[in-house]
């Protein structure tokens, strides 16, 4: 009898797919099918200004105002590229945001990876006072202290210890304004690269450091032969964010740049800045062609990083997430 | 050695390993952190003029604060400028990157890729670059009317003769299409929060999504009873990080007037204007984490009920 009233209760029983899958299937079908138009456009819009960036720069200048010759350039030239190489007085510029990009992201490395492990694995007193600390140096914007930095740089004297000794130091114009700080792990962004590398060897097992110990390991001896091999994902983390921060940084830069040599960022804004006013570039060109100069110079100054994203980017998005950067 | 080791504590001595190796750290914190930040504070109240060889160095008490607010003509504009993006720009983000977020979640061909295209906006994320392109757009379009950039102009005058036509007052269409025009540079600056979201999502433990498939929850059930209160702490970090990310921005009005006034050797207002702008975001910063904490508090509370 039960069964019969089953039978009833579900009359399609011998076709093969019940209504209410039915349902759900063609639920889920308009679903991916939105789902998949909205990845397209998005993926559009992030696509759409380097594409454009890119075919600007390598048009010839001749086409700058020939509507017909956007998306695909009629004559490629390298005539912008190196207008805007000029202007960005390029070799020098791009020579001294490399010294400080890496400069800054090894020195960021080392000392960033150490207080991140001294956080994360010794029981000290007075921890919570480092980490408010630490969470201070990450919420108080650069700009709060860049006037007092300048203003220090300028006559650098180390706390006062320089001066005991006689040292006048002018650290303005050189990459060291960058390094220094870095090396003492209170560089770009400093505190977030200790708090990335204080997560992720807190995730570690502490069995390995046990084992070390009682082989006779001493504690920097563990921490360089058997933390480091093993917080490579972090390193590699911490190494991209910082390359990538320190080469688009602008506001520090420019604030301690002032003389002729000066990194690609603050270069592009004075270029901008001067088009923004109404002045060409290269002579006697036009409105139009200028901006293709302008698109060049932009160009020029995200290329490194971009490039070094295509070959790195799966790094980047794998640790991320591998690195627990959100605790 | 023996000796010595002995006459300090096991906890002693693993502290001392500890600040050891935060010692770098120290040194940094006192001369490139805590040095400025105390200098700066000083500078605020005082009149730095530069002369060879040093700074001259004269007490103003609050003049420096009264000046800003009170006889220079650009400050408190650009104050409320920056307040008012920041206002609109911290839920538009959040939201949107939310959304990004949870669209590349999901197994599906050619994410690697998809994924990549997402954190283009890491990459390029100077404002500086970003002004080029925005700017060129709309300086592209007025210049030779063409079509690929003339549709943003054209649809954001299109909605603000629809919402007059409505009957709305200008402020709202204003305000409106200020938002509208500047989508596209805002969904740009969303990339960090997005591969932060997208961490977070992979957090969440999948055992809970397969039990309320059990129960036959749906898509949007899920979203808001699985989803939504879990990732609500990273909600939080990425709240924060929109807020720090805002003040370093190179659109950002009240700081580009500091910058110019640092650069004119103008440290006494340029450190007030600094100071005086960074104690309200914090102050915003401080009310908005002791309302989340108390909302993520409620909603773990109610899961608890729930067992």
């Amino acid at each position: 009898m039960k069964f019969f009233d089953i039978s009833k209760l579900t009359p399609k029983l011998n076709s093969k797919v019940s209504p209410i899958v039915l349902k759900r299937r063609s639920t889920a079908f308009v679903v991916g099918i939105i789902r998949t138009l909205f990845i397209i456009g998005l993926c559009y819009l992030f696509l759409f200004p380097v594409a454009y960036m890119i075919v600007t720069a390598l048009q010839d200048p001749a086409f700058a105002n020939d509507p017909s010759s956007i998306w695909i350039p009629k004559k490629l030239s390298l005539v912008a590229i190196k207008g805007a190489m000029e202007a960005l007085n390029f070799w020098p510029s791009l020579s001294i945001t490399t010294r400080i990009s890496i400069f800054s992201t090894i020195a960021s490395l080392f000392s960033c990876s150490l207080a991140g492990y001294g956080l994360a694995r010794f029981k000290m007193p007075g921890k919570k006072i480092v980490m408010v600390l630490l969470f201070l140096t990450i919420l108080v914007p650069p700009q709060l202290l860049l006037t007092a930095q300048y203003v220090n740089f300028r006559y650098f004297d180390f706390g006062g210890l320089f001066s005991l000794f006689g040292f006048d130091v002018y650290l303005l114009d050189t990459e060291l304004s960058f390094v220094l700080p870095a090396i003492f792990a209170n560089g770009l962004r400093g505190g977030l690269f200790i708090f990335i590398f204080k997560q992720f060897f807190e995730g570690l097992p502490k069995d390995l450091e046990e084992a070390g110990k009682i082989d006779g390991c001493g504690t920097f001896r563990t921490y360089f032969s058997i933390m480091l091999p093993l917080a490579v994902p972090a390193f590699i983390t911490v190494l991209l964010f910082s390359f990538i921060w320190h080469w688009n940084d602008y506001y520090s830069a420019a604030v301690y740049f002032t003389g002729d040599v000066r990194p690609l960022t603050v270069m592009l804004n004075g270029l901008q800045a001067a088009l923004e006013q109404g002045s060409t570039i290269a002579g006697d060109a036009t409105a139009m062609e200028s901006r293709m100069y302008l698109q060049a110079g932009a160009l020029l100054t995200i290329l490194p990083p971009l490039v070094i994203y295509i070959f790195t980017q799966k790094y980047f998005t794998e640790g991320i997430e591998r690195t627990g950067i959100v605790g | 050695m023996k000796l010595k080791k002995s006459r300090l504590s096991l906890a002693t001595r693993e502290s001392l390993k500890g600040h050891i190796f935060l010692i770098p750290f120290y040194i940094g914190l006192f001369v490139f952190f805590a040095g400025p930040l105390i200098q700066s504070i000083k500078f605020s109240f005082q009149s730095v003029t530069p002369v060879v060889g040093g700074y001259d160095i004269v007490n103003v008490g609050l003049e420096n604060f009264k000046y800003i607010f009170g006889q220079d003509a650009n400050y408190t504009i650009n104050l409320v400028e920056s307040l008012t993006t920041l206002a609109w720009k911290l839920p538009v983000v959040l939201v949107s990157s939310l959304f990004f977020a949870i669209l590349i979640n999901r197994k599906f061909k050619g994410r690697v890729f998809v994924r990549a295209v997402f954190f283009l906006p890491v990459i390029i994320a100077s404002g500086l670059v970003m002004d080029v392109i925005q700017g060129d757009q709309i300086a592209g379009a007025a210049l030779s009317g063409s079509s690929v950039a003339g549709g943003e102009i054209s649809q954001s005058t299109a909605l603000s003769n629809m919402l007059s036509g409505i009957g709305l007052n200008d402020k709202i269409i204003d305000t409106v299409t200020m938002i509208t025009d500047s989508m596209f540079s805002t969904i740009w600056q969303t990339g960090i929060q997005t591969v932060i979201f997208l961490a977070g999502l992979q957090g969440i433990p999948s055992t809970l999504y397969e039990a309320s498939a059990v129960e036959g929850a749906t898509a949007w059930e899920n979203f808001w009873k699985i989803t939504l209160p879990m990732i609500l702490p990273i909600m939080l970090i990425n709240i924060v990080y929109t807020i720090v990310d805002s003040l370093v921005n190179t659109q950002n009005a009240v700081m580009i007037q500091v910058l110019n006034n640092t650069n004119n050797a103008r440290y006494g207002w340029a450190s007030a204007m600094a100071w005086a702008y960074f104690l309200i975001v914090a102050a915003i910063l401080v009310i908005i984490m002791i309302v989340f904490t108390k909302i993520t508090a409620a909603s773990t509370g109610g899961k608890e009920a729930k067992k």
